[in-house]
């Protein structure tokens, strides 16, 4: 599919971008909250429509 | 995403998720969706940019090909429905209505995609995975079963 506005896809064997983003739940979410104690399956969904 | 969630824990993989709702939006939402995973709410696409997901140019083409592509991602629409028609048909499945926010940010986003990535605890992505990369916009909104995220850990731990 042809790309428009995104930046470079992240790919096997890059670091993966630190995030920090409220939580639906309350609090924050973030990936470094994670560093060096689990490994992580990050899930993009669709939004609330 | 709960059962996915629990399959991976079993193997010792979190499950993070984002979405690119508002936050007050996103916690209204998610009670129609109760989730177990921590769900950063992420209404600029900050994260969806910073992963490089496809944010695809609006075309007539393409448009063409969102209002010819019939999809029935989950089962639990009674057909399948063209891509835009089908997304707020399951909404609408689940009871939730969407506000003038939702809709403007619908708007907003089209046609930002989404994808999954399987991240080390040293920060390394292992695997990768985005949406309608292999099966086109017939394949928007499917979302990988537990079962090949799995596939995926062991692929990357053994």
């Amino acid at each position: 599919m042809a790309s428009g506005l995104e930046g470079r896809l992240v790919q096997v064997g890059d670091e993966a971008p630190e995030f920090r983003l409220p939580a639906a739940q309350g609090g924050e979410v973030a990936l470094s909250d994670y560093r060096g104690k689990r490994n992580v399956v990050l899930l993009f969904v669709h939004g609330a429509t | 995403m709960g059962v996915t969630r629990e399959r991976l824990k079993t193997v010792g993989v979190e499950t993070v998720g984002v979405v690119a709702s508002h936050p007050e939006r996103a916690r209204l939402y998610y009670r129609f969706h109760p989730v177990r995973v921590p769900l950063g709410a992420d209404p600029d696409l900050t994260t969806h940019l910073a992963y490089g997901l496809p944010h695809p140019a609006v075309t007539p083409e393409l448009m063409q090909e969102f209002a010819t592509t019939h999809i029935n991602p989950t089962g639990d629409l009674p057909e399948p429905l063209p891509v835009l028609e089908a997304s707020t048909a399951m909404a609408r499945l689940d009871g939730f209505v969407p506000s003038a926010t939702d809709e403007a940010d619908k708007q907003r986003h089209f046609p930002q995609l989404v994808g999954q990535f399987l991240i080390d605890r040293d920060g390394i992505v292992r695997w990768a995975n985005v949406e309608a990369s292999r099966g086109g916009l017939a394949e928007a909104g499917k979302f990988p079963s537990a079962e090949e995220l799995l596939a995926a850990v062991r692929a990357a731990w053994g």
